[in-house]
């Protein structure tokens, strides 16, 4: 049963150490039986508000919202992520999966888990203190704690693994997901060896990654496509993505060393068009442009930020070009206008476009959609064009020209002015992090327009 | 010579319309000025880089048509300046590859907005390719004003349409880095 329990809860295949024939037909069976779909923080509280534990943790939710208030920043160093809620239902347990919005840094990332079995509902807080490599799929270790339990529980660990789920003869007979195995706690608070075949009650549904970006959210009623998180909360979550940073520090290094744009897209296959396919916040391999710039690969609905270098050379900005802004627009309108797979919208906060260059990594993101939506999406075709004209235009008479003008605070202070002057158009705001990307600042001009003006994040 | 004087006042009377909005010299940034402000090209730095210019390889031809856009209306902030605006035509042989020669002038995709050390800095969508986007240099020859260098560098193969279905090939190997007009090129007045 417990085995059982835990191929209905994941949703998935069958474990490594469960490779059995009965085995099989059993996870097969409750494979099909699976549902996963993203849920809106109302419709969550529709349903499972009024359950003594979703009260109890009430204090950890992001923001105010009807009937549930958090208990502010001033007590807690996270809270939980009232968008892009995943919910997995299987014939015995439904979970509810949160992105926790970390105010502290911590070493990878955390989710809270809320599950509902046998008619009792616990909460869980689950730490990934290595994050998780979607990418290359390793192991990870997992630490769990129980949520307001009336009983003193010590964290329980275990180590997620990304294998088959149901194994044929000589090879997976479904795609391979990820699965948890309990292992027992080192010292250091990470999952070791031993691992342990029988699976606990705890088991806390997929790992979701706070910098991943929601597939179905409705904004609970809201504005459709913003989300309760702000931009900043978002890029806060990139902070304690371990793969992000991985990949930023990678193109940092391109920088300097190479005179080729190097870059890549962070997307979701789940939200692709027309087929759908598995799995959430994959970045393609960073990839070398043919010339000066560097080539996408990933384009679509489900594409939610892009990164990219811009070599050391005394004529190219540090900062985004008037291309990598309109390739940032392009992707926010794709979102804005796309219609995920089982419908609604998709969430727009989440997307950003990086470039990583000699004084800096600068993001930029959407900051105000209601002018994006009504300026730029729906304007007309030859607006359209003379917009991008005079962007271009305007952008180019700030540019700092000459080598010895091609610095930090020129460089920002140029596509400041650009993006303020805009603003009421597009909405777009810059941000820069910090060299070991723990933290973002939103940047903005003085008054006099003569000095970059940072506005922590964090 | 009445007549003359006439004309004169008239001309001026014209150009006082024209010159309601305040003028700001050319180099002046776009939002330091008031909305119908007027950046103006007053000591007519543009003046050389207009005409007609022929570039030549083998039988590959472009032609290059420069003017100076006055009182070009900008979106954003809503005010006027002039600038450099090109239109062009190439040809491989008796074959035309790519004509915008007949098109007006206000949204021609090859412009220029800037000078710093005598050369024109400015922009050129590619409508051959989709309107990809390059940055473009133009300089003339210190010792012939009728030479005419331009350098242009990609920033990107984003198509610049509104709709990046309408440009299927964007997303093929190599698409961009045959710009219509060559990316370095000599060209001579005609």
């Amino acid at each position: 049963m417990k085995k059982n329990l835990l191929f209905t809860l994941l949703g998935s295949l069958c474990l490594f150490f469960a490779c059995k024939e009965d085995d099989l037909r059993e996870a097969g069976h409750e494979h099909g039986k699976t549902e996963t779909k993203q849920v809106t923080f109302r419709e969550f509280l529709n349903s499972e508000g009024h359950r003594s534990e979703v009260q109890k943790i009430r204090k950890y939710f992001h923001g105010t919202h009807p009937g549930i208030s958090n208990k502010g920043r001033d007590s807690l160093n996270w809270e939980i992520d009232t968008a892009g809620i995943t919910q997995i239902i299987t014939p015995e347990v439904t979970t509810y999966t949160f992105r926790v919005i970390e105010y502290d840094t911590i070493s990878g990332f955390r989710n809270v888990v809320i599950r509902e079995y046998q008619d009792e509902t616990k909460a869980f807080l689950v730490h990934y203190p290595d994050g998780v490599d979607y990418e290359n799929k390793t192991e990870a270790n997992v630490i769990v704690e129980q949520l307001e339990s009336p009983l003193f529980r010590a964290a329980e660990c275990y180590v997620l693994r990304y294998q088959c789920l149901q194994c044929g003869m000589t090879m997976c007979n479904v795609e391979p997901g990820w699965v948890l195995i309990r292992s027992t706690c080192s010292d250091s608070g990470g999952g070791g060896g031993g691992y342990n075949p029988d699976p606990d009650p705890y088991d806390p549904g997929w790992p979701t990654d706070p910098g991943n970006s929601p597939w179905n959210e409705n904004g609970g009623g809201g504005s459709g496509n913003g989300s309760s998180a702000t931009p900043c909360d978002k890029l806060r979550q990139k902070s304690i993505d371990q793969v992000f940073k991985q990949k930023i520090n990678f193109l940092k290094v391109k920088v300097n060393e190479h005179p080729h744009e190097w870059g890549w897209e962070n997307y979701n296959p789940n939200e692709m068009y027309p087929t759908p396919g598995n799995g959430t916040n994959k970045y393609n391999t960073s990839a070398e442009g043919t010339a000066m710039t560097y080539e996408v690969r990933e384009w679509g609905q489900h594409v939610t930020g892009y990164a990219h270098s811009h070599p050391d050379r005394p004529e190219v900005m540090g900062v985004h070009s008037t291309e990598d802004i309109y390739q940032f627009a392009a992707m926010v309108k794709r979102r804005y206008q796309g219609v995920p797979p089982g419908g609604g919208q998709f969430e727009v906060n989440s997307t950003y476009g990086i470039v990583v260059g000699t004084h800096g990594v600068y993001a930029i993101k959407i900051t105000n959609l209601d002018n994006f939506v009504n300026s730029y999406i729906f304007s007309d075709r030859a607006e359209w064009d003379k917009f991008w004209l005079d962007f271009e235009e305007n952008y180019n008479r700030k540019k700092p020209v000459g080598n010895e003008n091609n610095n930090q605070k020129n460089n920002e202070i140029s596509i400041l002015k650009t993006l303020q002057y805009y603003y009421s158009t597009i909405g777009i705001t810059l941000f820069r992090a910090s060299d070991d990307l723990s933290k973002w600042d939103q940047l903005s001009l003085n008054e006099a327009g003569t000095d970059v003006v940072k506005t922590p994040c964090n | 010579m009445k007549k003359l004087i006439i004309l004169i006042i008239i001309c001026a009377g014209i150009q006082q319309g024209l010159s309601q909005s305040p003028v700001y010299p050319w180099n002046t940034e776009w939002d330091a000025v008031e909305d119908n402000a007027y950046i103006k090209d007053t000591q007519n730095q543009l003046l050389p880089y207009t005409g007609t210019w022929v570039y030549t390889n083998g039988n590959k031809k472009v032609t290059i048509k420069l003017q100076r856009i006055m009182y070009y209306y900008t979106s954003g902030k809503k005010h006027f300046m002039d600038k450099i605006a090109g239109r062009y035509k190439v040809e491989n042989g008796s074959t035309v590859v790519f004509s915008d020669w007949d098109l007006n002038f206000a949204s021609a995709n090859l412009s220029g907005v800037r000078i710093y050390e005598n050369k024109l800095y400015g922009s050129y969508f590619d409508a051959g390719n989709c309107r990809i986007l390059s940055d473009v240099k133009i300089w003339l020859d210190p010792n012939n004003p009728n030479k005419m260098y331009m350098e242009s560098e990609l920033q990107g193969k984003m198509p610049f349409v509104q709709d990046e279905d309408e440009c299927p090939q964007w997303r093929n190997p190599g698409f961009g880095e045959n710009p219509t007009i060559p990316r370095s090129i000599v060209l001579y007045k005609q």
